[in-house]
């Protein structure tokens, strides 16, 4: 049987088959295909990025971070889009796993030239993941994480001084979050889970470069081009009701490939009623550390309390409201300035500023 | 630790004071009791509470009647100001006289038949005589002067092992026992290729023939090309039947397409049937609420967010060629499928009752390239229904979250008047609809150029379906892989059924309309 022929350029022989298209296609088209589309994906509309702006990538050290900073490194030279990046990585403490992948987001600073910031839980909260499961249990614990890093991620950004936060949230993750949305009558999330940049008043902008990209796809591009990542999952992820949207998701991807965008695409188009929106909390920040909260304590603070008055999952119970002094003896969340005093000098394009990091140590 | 009790009748006045004051004694509901009426036994435990069998019924009506009074016509409140309102308050236990007739879509599943059955036995559907009723003897003011039932039976197009044999004569002979007057319409699939429908119709209601003046020419289309391009059909003197050209369409569709295909042509089906009837007011589709939430949840994996709210929506008006708004309704929209269905056992109608619609075997089956997912399923909708069923039993409040959720969705879109329809489901079109699927899944590179020697007879410069359709319907007609123009080989059209074909040629139309001030040769069509 004669080799087929690419899809695309018709010439070179086919070597993979497109999860998202089903297309046969040659290497060097598939990488050409997967770093157009996410340079559609940035550039659609007015563009997610503004020239100068100073970019953190939210580096895990899995495959979507990595594959994430290398093909943002390639685009911003290609496409001149003229970024300052760099790498922001979040220690939550994990024994056997966060250690490990951070090794891997070290690489990646070396391979890819971009300054790193690393923040981890025990210096910013006083606890670490291992901690916390120990004392609240193996369910519910991704509650903790998740909100810690959330907050986590925008003091670093904060501290970097960088204004703009990437994410590697990829197709199959946005389909996910839109089908448990649903699924849970979570309506406020439904209602910007698929806007591919977020932002409230006086946070840091975020956005999924990655928001059309298969996973399968950035699996492929990561095994192809040899990009060295961290592949394991987290030891406590738990039995989570995402899990059941994400075998849903598998099932649905199955029958049709194209489900996972068409969910996007009808995520999208989802609008709410006018006095649901209205009866949604307006934005303050919290009482306690200034971060920004839709109640008088922002989560990270009451699930802090929780932790340190010694509750288990009961922590994650605890009321958000009207309690700005926290009781003596806890440890509190240092004040949130979302503008750095940080008056460093900085260089123009973050390369040269990671050779005079280099160069320093 | 003691808690110095004391004997009772012993203790003095003081001594009661410091006593712990002694619990009230908790009386726990009997389980073996209706806890409606509290004396007859139970039979049934929905969301736990226990019911008798008259206490069920009179419940299900209930809530039946929560669905369907608020679109009755004749009342000024719109339905949210309904809602919260008690019937007494709405306008008494029983609507007012709609003057028009009704239409119930009866699938032969358990909602379909219980709805039936229960507007039926209270009564509001009248025989079609206007007669006047005596109240004294105990009758009941008809809602609607006259009730029809649709029916669409596919069986002919269903294959495998689960091939359902043709239940319209089952549920006829059950409509017209109940003799009131019922009108039976039954249709197959395949009439979507009948080109005399409307008068096919018409013969079966028993009201005169016309002539529609519509053009009896139809539409094919190559599904293999991904453009969708279109190609005049041979007129209807074809010797193919219209089962052949059903089954020849849905050949050509992956089989994960065909529920959908087939769910547009019972839409159509009803659409058309609904305009015919004379004096039609209401059309009841008798969608539980588990269904409604497979809906949403397959729905939004169809892409078919943009006009989900309106295919969800309990009310939905529509105009009828008379001018009058017709009303699309699903009154057991609150009902679960196991409320449904413990109706339908309750009045011994289960030997009538169908529930799987097997959609999924339609067409040939084991083709080369047909994925099967979990559990066997071939389609998203009946993945999902599957996985609605399991989660439900680990998360029983599941549908009812979904469904509260899909309440709270809203269209975006324009005013009906100016709003481009489907050609296929006619429903409101999302803007850029396949701009935005070009967008996301490039097929091509513009840096790599196509090969010279192209095929150019296969659908170059013809119309193309695809810039028609909304987003959902693009999918389904979509080929699964995307096969490069190099290497299709031979173009076999096959015909599209005639209301698309219609659709298309209106479109067309409304479009040559808008621009024919500055055309400057009219070329005859």
């Amino acid at each position: 049987m004669p080799p087929t022929p690419c899809s695309l350029c018709h010439t070179a022989r086919a070597l993979v088959k497109r999860p998202k298209t089903g297309q046969q296609v040659c290497k060097d088209c598939f990488f050409e295909v997967f770093e157009t589309e996410v340079h559609n994906t940035i550039t659609e509309g007015k563009g997610i990025f503004e020239r100068g702006e100073k970019v953190a990538i939210g580096a895990s050290g899995g495959k979507d971070s990595t594959v994430l900073a290398h093909v943002l490194s390639v685009l911003n030279k290609r496409y001149d889009y003229g970024l300052d990046l760099f790498l922001l990585s979040i220690d939550e403490g994990i024994t056997g796993y966060r250690d490990d992948s951070l090794e891997t987001v070290k690489q990646n600073q070396i391979e890819y030239g971009l300054p790193l910031k690393i923040l981890s839980y025990n210096e910013l909260y006083g606890w670490t993941m291992d901690k916390i499961v120990e004392q609240v249990g193996r369910r519910n614990n991704c509650t903790f994480c998740g909100v810690f890093r959330r907050q986590a991620l925008d003091r670093g950004a904060a501290q970097l001084g960088v204004d703009h936060i990437v994410t590697g949230h990829n197709a199959d993750d946005i389909a996910e979050t839109v089908l448990m949305n649903i699924m849970r009558g979570d309506i406020a999330r439904l209602g910007r889970c698929t806007a591919v940049t977020t932002q409230s008043e006086d946070t840091i902008k975020r956005s999924k470069p990655f928001k059309y990209a298969y996973e399968k796809e950035i699996v492929m591009y990561a095994y192809f081009k040899k990009l060295t990542y961290f592949s394991t999952e987290c030891i406590y992820s738990p039995d989570a009701y995402r899990g059941h949207a994400r075998v849903f998701l598998k099932d649905l991807e199955a029958i049709r490939p194209s489900a996972i965008v068409d969910i996007i695409h009808s995520g999208e188009s989802f609008q709410l009623e006018q006095s649901v929106q209205k009866g949604m909390k307006a934005m303050q920040t919290c009482l306690r550390c200034g971060y920004i909260s839709s109640n008088d304590l922002c989560k990270a603070c009451a699930l802090l309390e929780g932790l340190e008055a010694g509750l288990d999952r009961s922590a994650l119970r605890q009321t958000q409201a009207n309690s700005s002094t926290a009781p003596v003896g806890h440890r509190t969340i240092p004040m949130f300035e979302r503008y750095s005093n940080i008056g460093v000098a900085q260089p123009t394009e973050g390369i040269e500023k990671a050779v005079q990091t280099i160069e320093i140590k | 630790m003691s808690c110095g009790d004391i004997p009772d009748g012993l203790a003095t006045e003081e001594q009661g004071e410091a006593l712990m004051p002694r619990r009230v004694k908790v009386q726990r509901f009997d389980k073996s009791k209706c806890q409606k009426c509290r004396t007859s036994k139970s039979m049934y435990i929905i969301r736990n509470v226990t019911y008798c069998k008259s206490c069920f019924e009179s419940s299900l009506f209930t809530r039946l009647q929560r669905t369907l009074h608020p679109a009755m016509r004749s009342t000024t409140l719109t339905p949210s100001e309904m809602k919260n309102k008690s019937l007494a308050s709405i306008g008494g236990n029983r609507p007012l006289p709609q003057d028009g007739s009704v239409l119930i879509g009866l699938s032969g599943g358990s909602s379909s038949i219980a709805l039936t059955d229960i507007l039926v036995s209270k009564e509001y559907i009248g025989k079609g005589d206007k007669r006047v009723v005596d109240r004294t003897k105990g009758e009941k003011q008809p809602v609607w002067n006259k009730g029809y039932i649709i029916h669409v039976d596919f069986s002919d197009v269903i294959e495998g092992s689960n091939k359902e044999e043709d239940r319209s004569g089952v549920l006829k002979n059950w409509i017209e026992d109940k003799e009131h007057g019922l009108g039976w319409i039954g249709l197959k699939g395949q009439d979507v290729y009948d080109v005399n429908l409307r008068n096919k119709i018409r013969r079966i209601i028993g009201i005169p023939e016309l002539d529609d003046g519509e053009e009896k020419e139809s539409l094919a289309i190559d599904l293999k090309n991904p453009d969708l391009p279109l190609f005049p059909d041979a007129p209807s003197s074809s010797s193919s039947t219209p089962l052949d050209r059903l089954r020849s369409i849905l050949s050509t569709l992956p089989a994960a397409s065909r529920p959908s295909f087939l769910s547009s042509i019972l839409d159509s089906l009803t659409t058309t049937t609904s305009q015919i009837i004379p004096d039609l007011s209401h059309v009841l589709l008798a969608e539980t609420s588990t269904r409604q939430a497979q809906r949403l949840i397959s729905g939004t994996a169809l892409g078919k967010g943009y006009t989900l709210p309106l295919d969800l929506s309990v009310i939905h008006k529509s105009s009828a060629p008379n001018g009058r708004d017709i009303i699309r309704l699903k009154p057991t929209k609150d009902i679960s499928l196991k409320e449904v269905t413990i109706y339908t056992h309750l009045k011994g109608l289960n030997g009538l009752v169908r529930n799987a619609r097997n959609w999924d075997n339609a067409g040939p089956q084991n083709r080369k390239g047909d994925s099967r997912g979990k559990g066997n399923t071939r389609s998203l909708e009946s993945l999902t229904e599957q996985f609605i069923a399991s989660l439900a039993v680990t998360h029983p409040a599941t549908v009812s979250t979904i469904n509260r959720t899909g309440d709270k969705l809203r269209f975006t879109g324009e005013k009906k008047e100016s709003q481009v329809e489907c050609p296929v489901c006619q429903l409101p079109v999302d803007p850029n609809a396949l701009e935005w699927k070009s967008r996301t899944a490039l097929t091509s590179l513009p840096t790599k150029a196509l090969p010279s020697k192209d095929i150019s007879t296969d659908g170059e410069g013809r119309e193309s379906l695809a810039t028609m359709l909304c987003y959902a319907c693009l999918t389904t007609f979509t080929p699964p892989t995307v096969v490069s123009k190099a290497s299709r080989t031979e173009v076999v059209p096959v015909q599209l059924p005639y209301w698309v074909g219609g659709n298309v040629r209106d479109r067309r139309r409304e479009m040559k309309e808008e621009v024919k001030e500055f055309l400057i040769d009219q070329d005859d069509e």
